[in-house]
């Protein structure tokens, strides 16, 4: 195990609450929810075994503390009731083995296009990175079957990813007042652009 | 095509800033090395290739103080680095590649010129390799324009295919997660382009991959940019989001804030710009000053 203190990113004799914190932290971002359409979600597993287990020895180390997993790891399968097609059942297979060619193909094989067919395919656009496709496909679901929550659920994750995004990046920079910050882009827009090719030949 | 991946400048820090363009001066220098003229052709985004490889595969930055022709004194470069070579192969790569597309839609003979120039001639054995992909990918997305493909998903894959090979250099677990965040990038530049020349392309009439996505019909195209701008927001913000997260899965040594500011900074700010159609940036090969029109 690499170093546990390294691994939560705090220094060494952090106290409970600074190793819970930046645990917290750490779980949002490697949250497997996050990375549930995506080819790397191995990888993303594999950070947050190493992050858990940084936390469970120094916590362990720290006091008898309690371990608390904050996630569950769930296969992606949805609210499968259990009514689809096996086709269906085979494709979802394939797309959570990755293997989005063979879903992709067994999908095209099946003419009755049905909401669920749409809602599988527009998951396996998003994984392919076909994001214009996968939303139409996926709101096209929506609208065939609109009470249905697994359709809903994957929409909503789609866009709550792109909305923490966003806050992601508006936090990190000076939110000042919007008029002055637009002069100042414009002006480094024309800043870049006399630049000549160079960053600043001014300074 | 180019100029769309830089850093949000306002928000580096100056020590930052110098770093960032230490990356800048280096690329320069090295692209110097093969081809004075091609120097001409540097971009931000292979900066920003060139620091992402380097701040993750070297341990050490070796920078020295190096005169400049072009700006008359000494300025601080990042040197030694095989990383900033195989950039500085990319960057020539897609000048050239760039200037003979232009040469064959608009039979522009200046491009055809610099082409021969700017050529791909003395490239290491990786970035050779890399070419015969780059090319494959960039036949295909002639191929798909030439039969006016109405995906830009579809045409979006190949120019994001490219850059996946191209930010990909190792089979190790980095070069995997490489792989996923050049695409994501790659897609992110073809989109935002399509969309800012959206308006220019109905003008001339030239092909335009959202124009048939989105069934354009004649009538105003400015109503027709507004009406596609929400599906093309989610697409480029899920391009963002997706290379934020592959981001977030690499070993980053060094320069983690710089790489961050692209990433979550610059490239959202252009997105903002683009969508909301205030400042137009293109610095395309013939636009050498490049150019920035606010309006």
């Amino acid at each position: 195990m690499t170093n546990p203190y390294e691994t939560l990113g705090v220094r060494e004799g952090a106290t409970e609450e600074e190793i819970k914190a930046s645990y917290k932290e750490l779980v949002k971002k490697y949250h497997p929810d996050k990375y549930e359409n995506n080819p790397l979600q191995d990888l993303a597993d594999e950070k947050m075994r190493e992050i858990n287990e940084a936390y469970d020895y120094l916590v362990k180390n720290n006091q008898g503390g309690n371990n608390q997993d904050f996630y569950n790891n769930d296969q992606y399968n949805g609210n499968n009731n259990g009514y689809s097609n096996p086709v269906f059942q085979r494709i979802r297979n394939l797309i959570n083995l990755n293997n989005l060619l063979a879903a992709e193909q067994e999908l095209n094989s099946i003419h009755d296009k049905s909401a669920e067919w749409y809602f599988l395919r527009g998951v396996i656009f998003m994984r392919k990175g076909w994001y214009n496709e996968g939303y139409n496909d996926l709101k096209t679901a929506i609208a065939m079957e609109p009470s249905n929550n697994e359709y809903r659920s994957a929409l909503n994750n789609a866009t709550n990813s792109n909305n923490t995004y966003m806050n992601n990046a508006f936090s990190r920079g000076t939110r000042t007042n919007s008029d002055f910050c637009d002069t100042l882009s414009c002006l480094c827009c024309a800043d870049q652009a006399c630049d000549c090719m160079g960053l600043g030949c001014c300074c | 095509m180019f100029g769309y991946v830089i850093p949000q400048k306002s928000e580096l820090k100056v020590r930052e800033y110098e770093v960032f363009r230490a990356y800048y001066c280096g690329l320069c220098k090295e692209i110097g090395k093969k081809s004075q003229v091609a120097r001409m052709a540097l971009t931000f985004d292979m900066t920003f290739l060139g620091i992402l490889l380097s701040s993750i595969y070297l341990e050490n930055e070796l920078c020295v103080k190096k005169f400049c022709a072009f700006k008359m004194k000494k300025v601080m470069v990042i040197t030694d680095n095989a990383y900033m070579e195989y950039a500085g192969d990319m960057n020539t790569i897609l000048s050239n590649r760039k200037l003979l597309d232009d040469y064959n839609d608009d039979r522009n003979f200046f491009s055809l010129l610099l082409s021969k120039i700017i050529n791909t001639k003395s490239l290491s054995i990786l970035s050779m390799d890399k070419l015969i992909k780059i090319d494959y990918n960039l036949k295909e997305l002639n191929n798909l324009e030439k039969l006016k493909c109405n995906s830009i998903d579809e045409t979006g894959h190949c120019f994001a295919s490219l850059t996946s090979e191209i930010f990909k250099i190792n089979e190790d677990k980095q070069g995997r997660v490489l792989s996923l965040l050049g695409y994501n990038v790659g897609k992110w530049i073809y989109t935002i382009d399509a969309f800012d020349d959206l308006l220019e392309d109905i003008n001339k009439q030239k092909y335009n991959p959202l124009i048939h996505t989105f069934n354009y019909s004649g009538g105003n195209a400015e109503d027709f940019k507004k009406a596609i701008r929400d599906n093309m927001e989610f697409t480029l913000v899920k391009c963002l989001d997706e290379v934020g997260k592959a981001f977030e899965l690499l070993q980053i040594k060094k320069n983690k804030a710089i790489i961050e500011n692209i990433i979550y900074m610059g490239m959202k700010q252009k997105t903002d710009i683009v969508l909301r159609g205030r400042c137009k940036n293109d610095q395309s090969i013939r636009d050498l000053r490049g150019k920035g029109r606010c309006y």
